[in-house]
């Protein structure tokens, strides 16, 4: 306990002076993300990757010798007072260089302000682009709706031309809400105008009478505005209800592995753009998925490898910020960030002026259960 | 169209009365709002998910739900309002508790599925569809529909024909008086809480079978629908309930097919307060064995 | 030292918060009414001072001062269907206002923001002033549980009957609890926009009011300092569980039944009533002895 106090001391000296002890010094990234509550199932794969790049990058003496890169890893149980109470801990106690932000985008909004007064960098999941608006301090790992979507709206047109299209997507998650604007904006332009505008919410399960009701208008093309799992399950009622093996699906890269393993057979035929492509043989993204395997004993999904990725921007902008990282070093070494190893989209991640990234997702179909580039 | 969703209707009615009966048969005895009926719930689709996992055949998964989910209700009664019975403090306490005890649940329920949402694989139940005309019924929608009846035929029959049914109701309105008549109230808790839970188990399964996602947090949006159902149908009225179930299933297809489905929520939760007002024994309850209604 | 304090100003901050929407809760329930509408009433009154503050530029004490009178409407319209229910009724009743409020301000995404929130709303409301105005609540609930109002509450609340043949009108006193509680909701909605940067609809809900009666039942219904005591152990508890990592949630339900089942009166009401037993007790061998 004193040595953990007299640390700190250290740490909130080294703070004042405005540098850190040259030799082996510790650098600390803030994780905050929900281990409980509704939004678990992206915070917790998420934190695991975050903590496996950390011991990764340490290991391999990124930072160079006697450098080590701190993690303080925790739970935001998805709540406001407490998203607030940890990013001001984060930038006052821990010192922290960085945070790695939250899936909610709601809440993202409301805590963007709050990095202007703490001075702190936070780079987030969240899909919406709103934070960026409020605070110079936060920034996003993905890219935005429009620009991961656009690609698929064109390839729509293009190639799948569809006469019955219709659109189903949860109306409580602007994500989903700017996904499919983003989408059926541009087909609507080309005269393809929606057969069908179905909402749902994102903690329904029973899609039976939407099914029916959907399956009723005979569509040739069903756009998906949902996340992985509760996607694959709306496709199988879908196909129960009586609408047609041979649909084309539309959805984000949300979908990712988890949609493949809830959906089956039922969502062949699905066109996508990709953020995380558990197929790729990109030795950086082969050796992710042996070792997350390894130590969590279950594939990594798309949330895992956003925080990987997002772990990996982060440790790079310090490494590029040295000697004597400051947080205003590392936010500008992220404004200027051109080509990061990530295992996103196609590995390379791009920061742009509009602060929205670039990685490259490409548009991709599923054939027999696997995600292949569509043509 | 309106056949085919009438059909929908029933068979998750059906489901919501199944989840309704064991929160009501609990209000209705013992005047507690167990918040934990969620978390219960819940445990049946994971127990139930987790035979099948281990090589179980669906029936015995669906068994052995129903004993655990049942077991694990009994423990939150333990737990929560076995302890607080005494205090005289228990409508309010029991709120508290069980809230308690759900979070316990869910954490566990966290813990099992690593956060993630599951799905029984895909063989184990067969895929197939019969139809009739326009109408089209799946084979788990017969199936769902034989098993909610066939229990809540054998509960009617233990509730109201049985001489536990008499003790259950002996308690209810009177535990000092029922013991001194030879009843064992903790007996009837044992009962009351195990039949509870282990219907709720079964509507766990049902709804993870129809609708492929089993998860921690699957409960709280049926718990909700509960309250709607509960007092529709009259608070603690087991008929009432089962009754109001299906109303409300049928209500949400026909609501989702022809309203904008935005106002679905609205329309519902007015309809509640509607019925509240105008008949706040619910559609089905008789003026007599209310609690606390308008003393004027 | 100084660092350490500053992390838990926005707790701080949270619990005042709390002990505002705790006490408008407390308000019906002390008289009686098993309301749990509050939420609705802090969702207009937070809508109401976000947009009219943002949009419209009004002054904040003028909207907030609106805000408190919309929960005094709200809560007296409320009052009037709600005079024939009593107990659950009550609250499955008010739990559907809730609801239908929080699916209205869904549904009306370009007055409300939808599902995305009502964001970039200016923060005008600092840690001082919330405590400003927990204080002054704190003095009013002091006011209120020793005047004329408070004695009738106390009555209608232990025997109905009672208090009307005492000469109490229920209707009347049912219908003060309302009002009183819709405009400390109101009020604090208000504050809370002001404090948060941005609203949506689900802060507002189901979790909102389950919170709201935890801190209450916690605390203790009777006194004017339970709430308080149910607000912080509810703000601190998830601090104090964090080192649990995984467990936290688990840990947290067991305290929450494990505090019930020995405080079924709530932490500081069941303190109250331990202290005035010992006392009766020891005046009672104090009078034994004299004799």
């Amino acid at each position: 306990m004193r040595g953990i106090s007299k640390l700190r001391g250290l740490l909130l000296a080294g703070a004042v002076l405005g540098s850190f002890p040259v030799a082996a010094a510790e650098y600390t990234i803030a994780s905050v993300k929900a281990l409980t509550g509704p939004l678990a199932f992206v915070g917790v794969p998420e934190a695991n990757a975050v903590k496996m790049a950390v011991d990764e990058l340490n290991a391999s003496n990124y930072l160079g010798a006697g450098n080590s890169i701190k993690l303080v890893s925790n739970d935001d149980q998805n709540d406001r007072a407490q998203i607030t109470t940890l990013l001001t801990r984060a930038a006052k106690v821990d010192n922290a260089l960085i945070v790695l932000g939250g899936a909610n985008s709601v809440l993202m909004i409301a805590v963007a302000p709050l990095l202007n007064d703490l001075q702190i960098p936070m780079i987030s999941t969240a899909q919406t682009a709103a934070p960026l608006a409020a605070s110079k301090w936060y920034l996003k790992v993905t890219a935005s709706s429009e620009l991961q979507v656009a690609p698929l709206a064109q390839y729509a047109i293009d190639k799948i031309k569809p006469q019955r299209l219709a659109a189903i997507w949860g109306r409580d998650n602007d994500g989903h809400i700017n996904n499919m604007k983003a989408f059926m904006g541009p087909l609507a332009a080309k005269g393809f105008k929606p057969i069908a505008e179905e909402t749902i919410l994102i903690s329904d399960t029973d899609f039976g009478a939407l099914s029916t009701k959907i399956a009723a208008a005979k569509p040739d093309a069903v756009w998906l505005g949902a996340n992985a799992a509760q996607a694959a399950n709306l496709v199988i009622q879908l196909k129960q209800a009586g609408v047609s093996s041979n649909v084309v699906l539309f959805g984000t890269a949300g979908l990712g592995v988890d949609y493949l393993k809830v959906g089956g057979k039922a969502v062949e035929n699905t066109y996508f753009s990709i953020d995380y492509n558990d197929q790729s043989t990109n030795p950086m993204n082969v050796r992710f998925a042996q070792n997350y395997q390894k130590r969590f004993n279950t594939p990594p999904d798309n949330w895992a490898a956003v925080g990987y990725s997002e772990t990996m921007i982060a440790a790079r902008a310090i490494k590029d910020s040295m000697p004597n990282p400051t947080r205003e070093k590392v936010l500008d070494a992220i404004m200027k960030m051109k080509g990061a190893d990530v295992v996103l989209g196609g590995g390379k991640w791009t920061q742009k002026a509009d602060r929205i990234p670039e990685y490259g997702p490409a548009v991709m179909v599923v054939r027999n259960n696997k995600p292949v580039p569509a043509q | 169209m309106i056949a085919q969703q009438l059909v929908n209707g029933i068979v998750t009615g059906s489901v919501y009365a199944l989840f309704a009966l064991g929160f009501t048969l609990i209000f209705g005895t013992f005047k507690i709002l167990n918040l934990a009926h969620a978390g219960v719930f819940m445990s049946g689709a994971f127990i139930g998910y987790f035979a099948v996992l281990n090589g179980l055949p669906l029936w015995l998964a669906l068994v052995l739900a129903m004993i655990g989910s049942g077991l694990i209700s009994y423990i939150v009664e333990l737990g929560a309002f076995a302890t607080i019975r005494g205090s005289g403090q228990i409508e309010f306490g029991a709120l508290i508790s069980s809230i308690g005890a759900n979070l316990c649940l869910m954490s566990l329920g966290q813990r099992l599925s690593n956060t993630k949402v599951l799905r029984f694989p895909f063989e184990t139940f067969p895929v197939e569809f019969y139809e009739f005309g326009p109408v089209r019924f799946s084979f788990l929608q017969v199936i769902i529909l034989l098993v909610v009846v066939v229990l809540l035929m054998a509960m009617m029959f233990y509730l109201y024909k049985t001489s536990f049914g008499r003790q259950i109701r002996a308690v209810s309105g009177n535990e000092r008086v029922a013991s001194l008549l030879g009843v064992n109230p903790g007996l009837v808790y044992f009962q009351t809480f195990f039949i509870s839970g282990a219907l709720a188990g079964v509507a766990g399964i049902m709804i993870g079978l129809s609708f492929n996602s089993i998860h921690f947090y699957m409960g709280e949006p049926y718990l909700l629908k509960a309250f709607v159902v509960v007092v529709l149908g009259g608070l603690g009225s087991v008929h009432g309930a089962v009754v109001a179930g299906m109303l409300l299933g049928i209500f949400q297809n026909l609501a989702v097919a022809y309203l904008p489905s935005a106002l679905t929520e609205t329309i519902i939760y007015g309809l509640l307060f509607v019925v509240l007002l105008v008949k706040p024994s619910g559609l089905f309850g008789s003026e007599g064995v209310q609690v606390g209604v308008a003393r004027r | 030292m100084m660092n350490l304090v500053y992390t838990y100003q926005p707790l701080f901050d949270y619990f005042l918060l709390a002990v505002g929407f705790a006490y408008s809760q407390q308000m019906v329930l002390r008289a009686g009414v098993f309301s749990i509408g509050s939420a609705g009433f802090a969702s207009i009154g937070a809508y109401f001072v976000a947009i009219v503050v943002k949009d419209h530029g009004m002054n904040a004490i003028v909207a907030l001062l609106i805000a408190t009178l919309l929960g005094c409407v709200g809560g007296f319209l409320l009052s009037i269907p709600l005079a024939r229910l009593r107990g659950v009724f009550q609250a499955i009743a008010t739990l559907a206002f809730v609801q239908i409020v929080v699916s209205l301000c869904l549904y009306f995404d370009e007055l409300t923001g939808g599902p995305q929130g009502f964001n970039n709303i200016p923060k005008l409301v600092g840690t001082w002033h919330l405590l400003a105005a927990v204080l002054v609540t704190i003095y009013f609930m002091y006011v209120i549980s020793r005047s004329a109002i408070g004695r009738a509450f106390d009555a209608l609340r232990q025997d109905e009957t009672v208090g009307a043949t005492l000469g109490i009108s229920i209707r009347k006193y049912h219908m003060i609890a309302f009002v009183l509680s819709g405009a400390l909701a109101g009020f604090f909605g208000g504050m809370q926009s002001l404090y948060t940067f941005s609203i949506e609809p689900e802060m507002f809900g189901f979790t909102f009011l389950v919170a709201a009666l935890t801190y209450i039942i916690l605390g203790g219904r009777g006194t004017v300092t339970g709430p308080i005591i149910g607000a912080l152990i509810m703000s601190v508890l998830p601090e104090l569980a964090r080192p649990l990592a995984d467990n936290r949630q688990f840990f947290q339900g067991i305290l929450m039944m494990v505090m019930i089942a020995f405080m079924p009166h709530g932490v500081f009401d069941g303190l109250v009533l331990h202290l005035r037993k010992r006392r009766a007790a020891a005046r009672d061998k104090l009078f034994k002895e004299a004799h």
